[in-house]
């Protein structure tokens, strides 16, 4: 078994603790950086989402593979900067003004990162000017809202007018989800796109940004 | 009545001593500024800066004694129903998001809420209504429009679901003036109660202190709800989830208790639900729903305090899986002796109402409370004398202590099939779900005027109007 098909099954399997020893060898091995990413983490990655939105996997197991991934790019990510590799698609994320619920946001961050996007995590309760400020500053490929109360859902559809006041609405994708939120309210505020659950958020994003 | 023991005394011990430490070394997120500094007057500690409240174990018991043992909840024919520990249990709906009929499912308009309340007025075994949101109104008018909605189709006791404080208010006022028609007040006849959750795990939000803020002051039941997602937002097993609701529970005594001394409270430990580690969804049909339930109402017995919870199942239509999850974890939240359980006629993680899960539900916990109410051993009942009058005759049935008793002793059901398979097939072969479909109907098709109407009514039709004039401009 070659270094990425071993890494590709650790991270599968959760291997938590080996990863970044693993990961060391195969870079001293001189594999090549893209090809431990492309073909070791986001291939095992891959696996470990569908394997996960067919119900054969629980969701502490999914997590545990995010972990050793991120242990496994911890230890990369000198050398990806140095390359300049970049991450799939680079995103900020937040609950919308006036609703502190976070789980769902929390997950689909987690599900984003294990498929290889970088994730600027702004938090709860955040008002438009924070996220027109957060796309300013990370040139996200997208902008994900979440919310849980009817009474705080409407906050999207502010965010989304904000962001068209200020001129950036069509330079960013944006998603929302959340307990309350439907395909019909998606549109009737003008986002590009919905994701009913945690499972199919990560896959609506790729499809959204025309990533395969 | 037969009561299920969840957990031992030293056990339940064992778990509020840990609550105890959590309110007052972890603490609770308080966002509201004026209860942040009433909290501190009364000798809690705080830090300002983190928002951040700390309950001296002393503080919370001293204020625990303030609290009434029993919350009284009247509807509107007369009955007043006592929530006590130890006392009955009665079932009220849930609010939810959608309409379910069928396999379809669209958000609810108020019509459909019209006719829920009409179908659920019509129902013996659920006796309040709680409020829901109304797709075609704004989602700060959805409290009080809901409760002018509830108000002109049911006279059960009525719970609406809390939006914003100032929903709270308006809905303080329109039973005041409903009240004050009929020579009546909230005090002596809380045809309304309220309530507001803890965002999971240890924060109160500006929001739902405010709506105790608005309400406090007039007798009103305040129901405390803790709202732990095991696995989520609280420990994934049941004990420290445990753990961290009655800290959360106990928090909001004592800001209630605070506001208006001698309020009554209801314990709520039992919206709590589970992770589905699957697809990450919080149940409400898990047999894990019914313990923590369970759990929660023998919390509420030993501080001496009413209880209330959840039943619900993760179904999204009508079918076996929903009436197998109600019937087992409402079954051991009954048992279990929650006084005040939510959820009737919900599906889908409470998301939805459906009528005819409503009639069902009925069935079932017709059906629940016979068993709660056990077996009653008496020397009447243990009917000596008949036994030995029939010797070996199978007379029972033309006896006079059968009409005497029967009615007592057996559950009886409109619903469910107990024909032979001829019979039924004459009767038109019915499932479960098209006899609940054909029983609500029936409910429908009842003349207008058996809807409750009367000047009261007008008196909240015209403060609704004012109240939607000032939000809506």
């Amino acid at each position: 078994m070659s270094y990425v098909e071993k890494l590709r099954t650790l991270v599968i399997e959760g291997g938590l603790a080996e990863a970044p020893g693993l990961t060391q060898e195969a870079l001293q091995a001189g594999i090549d950086l893209r090809e431990i990413i492309d073909h070791g983490l986001i291939a095992a990655m891959e696996v470990v989402g569908k394997k996960f939105s067919e119900g054969e996997l629980y969701i502490p197991e999914m997590l545990l593979s995010a972990k050793t991934m991120q242990s496994s790019l911890n230890v990369l990510r000198p050398l990806i900067a140095d390359k300049g590799i970049k991450a799939k698609a680079t995103v900020v994320f937040g609950t919308v003004q006036g609703d502190v619920h976070d789980i769902g946001k929390n997950l689909v961050i987690m599900m984003m990162q294990g498929a290889g996007f970088e994730v600027h995590d702004l938090g709860t309760d955040v008002a438009p000017e924070k996220f027109y400020a957060a796309i300013q500053t990370h040139k996200p490929d997208l902008c994900c809202m979440s919310a849980l109360l009817t009474t705080t859902q409407g906050a999207m559809g502010k965010t989304i007018k904000f962001l068209q006041e200020k001129g950036i609405r069509q330079a960013v994708k944006i998603m929302v989800g959340g307990a309350p939120i439907t395909e019909d309210f998606s549109l009737s505020i003008g986002a590009h796109g919905y994701a009913p659950d945690a499972a199919s958020a990560v896959e609506k994003a790729k499809k959204l940004l025309g990533i395969q | 009545m037969i009561t299920l023991s969840i957990l031992r005394e030293e056990e339940r011990k064992k778990i509020l001593a840990a609550s105890f430490r959590v309110l007052d070394e972890t603490g609770v997120q308080v966002d509201h500024p004026a209860i942040f500094q009433k909290l501190g007057a009364a000798g809690c500690r705080g830090d300002e800066e983190k928002k951040r409240i700390f309950f001296p174990r002393g503080l919370v018991e001293e204020k625990l004694k303030l609290c009434p043992r029993s919350a009284s909840f009247a509807n509107r024919t007369g009955d007043i129903f006592l929530a006590e520990p130890g006392g009955p249990s009665v079932f009220w709906t849930g609010n939810a998001l959608n309409f379910t009929r069928g396999k379809e499912s669209r958000p609810i308009t108020e019509r459909d809420f019209a006719a829920f309340c009409q179908v659920v007025d019509a129902l013996a075994h659920i006796q309040g209504v709680v409020g829901t949101n109304l797709s075609e109104y704004p989602p700060e008018t959805r409290d009080f429009v809901g409760f002018r909605i509830m108000m002109e189709n049911t006279t059960k006791h009525l719970r609406p679901c809390i939006y914003t404080p100032q929903g709270a208010a308006v809905i303080v006022e329109m039973a005041q003036e409903y009240l004050a028609m009929l020579g009546k007040d909230l005090q002596t006849c809380p045809i309304v109660s309220t309530g507001y959750t803890i965002v999971s795990p240890l924060h109160w939000t500006r929001e739902g202190l405010e709506v105790y803020a608005q309400t406090a002051g007039y007798g009103l039941p305040a129901m405390i709800n803790s709202e732990c997602i095991s696995g989520a937002t609280s420990p994934v097993t049941l004990a420290g989830t445990l753990v961290l609701a009655n800290a959360e529970a106990l928090s909001g005594i004592v800001i209630n208790q605070i506001l208006e001394p001698g309020r009554p409270c209801i314990y709520n430990l039992g919206f709590s639900h589970v992770m589905d580690m699957k697809t990450a969804e919080p149940t409400t049909g898990a047999p894990e729903n019914g313990l923590l339930a369970a759990a929660g109402a023998a919390f509420a017995r030993d501080l001496n305090l009413p209880s209330a919870s959840w039943t619900c199942s993760d179904s999204a239509c009508v079918d076996s899986q929903s009436a197998f999850e109600r019937a087992v974890v409402g079954l051991v939240q009954l048992l279990g002796g929650a006084n005040i359980i939510w959820g009737a006629g919900n599906l889908e993680f409470t998301r939805a109402i459906s009528l005819e899960q409503a009639v069902i539900d009925n069935e079932i916990l017709a059906a629940a409370h016979r068993v709660k109410r056990g077996i009653e051993v008496s020397e009447e009942t243990l009917a000596l004398d008949l036994i030995q009058q029939m010797q070996s005759q199978a007379h029972y049935l033309t006896s006079d202590f059968t009409l005497k008793h029967y009615r007592r002793e057996l559950a009886t059901s409109n619903l469910v099939n107990r024909h032979r398979r001829s019979a039924w097939e004459k009767r038109g072969a019915k499932s479960l779900e098209e006899a609940a479909h054909a029983q609500v109907e029936k409910i429908l098709k009842q003349p207008a005027g058996h809807r409750p109407d009367g000047p009261g009514l007008e008196k909240v039709r015209a403060i609704e109007k004012k109240w939607l004039r000032k939000i809506l401009g």
